[in-house]
């Protein structure tokens, strides 16, 4: 992969979560903007924002696995047969 | 070939996630555990099987709770035999009343309505059965009409006609509710 490519691939990895974080600032705030807070809107917004972030991480995991198999699949036009050293 | 790289990348990853869940889940907690000064203190005593409450005014009750809708509530948690868990699940209260100790929880019921209270932590035969009701009472009986009636308007009372800049909400005591 190019320094380029990473970058963005970085990015791409990366933005869901950036976007997760910084909306509850927002839901905070609002909270904290009333007299009291609201606690089953505050817990239920936490565990939305965790189950995002854990469906993101397991997208991006089950996403690497398909591309090494992909990728590292006899029938790849890269993967040659190599001589196996010491025989 | 080496990808040292891109392990400490997926390492660092993995510790910021791992970090970011435990400050989101610490600043919730955190959130939701300060105790407003102004709130009413509840006495939940939990036995095998049922639950008891006090008001701070002395008031007992047995098997269900009466509570004002917008008012911050803080509940002490005791139990007088084994470990108890008081739970109000429409509302997300969760804690245990453990004995020789008191739990604190605090909530506001900001919908007037009829809830459940149950017990959720086992503690013998009639666990299952350890249940209490939850009334929240709306602040005015305006909002309980607001609250079951259909579209329909309530008269204003005849003693008192409708001047310009009276408030709608001032001293006039509402009518009775025909139900």
């Amino acid at each position: 992969m190019s320094p380029k490519s990473n970058i963005w691939f970085l990015i791409l990895l990366f933005s869901p979560l950036v976007v997760i974080v910084l909306s509850s600032f927002d839901t905070v705030f609002a909270q904290e903007s009333e007299e009291y807070v609201i606690r089953r809107v505050e817990i239920w917004a936490l565990f939305y924002r965790l189950m995002v972030a854990a469906f993101v991480v397991g997208a991006v995991v089950q996403g690497a696995i398909v591309y090494v198999c992909w990728r590292f699949r006899e029938s790849h036009k890269r993967n040659k047969v190599r001589e196996i050293e010491g025989v | 070939m080496g990808h040292a790289t891109i392990e400490w990348v997926y390492v660092g990853v993995v510790i910021a996630l791992l970090t970011w869940v435990g400050a989101e889940s610490w600043n919730v907690e955190r959130i939701v555990e300060h105790v407003p000064a102004e709130a009413e203190t509840i006495k939940v005593t939990g036995q095998q099987w049922f639950w008891t409450f006090e008001h701070q005014d002395g008031k007992k009750e047995t098997g269900e709770l009466h509570l004002k809708q917008g008012v911050p509530y803080k509940f002490e948690l005791v139990s007088k035999d084994v470990i108890h868990n008081f739970n109000v699940p429409d509302y997300t209260i969760l804690m245990d009343a453990v004995p020789g100790r008191v739990n604190v929880v605090w909530n506001l019921f900001d919908k007037p309505g009829e809830y459940h209270i149950q017990c959720r932590e086992y503690c013998g035969f009639g666990h299952s059965t350890m249940k209490a009701k939850l009334f929240v009472e709306p602040q005015t009986v305006e909002a309980a009409e607001n609250a079951t009636a259909a579209p329909t308007q309530v008269p204003p009372a005849p003693a008192q006609a409708p001047t310009q800049g009276q408030n709608a909400t001032s001293a006039a005591p509402a009518p009775a509710s025909s139900t």
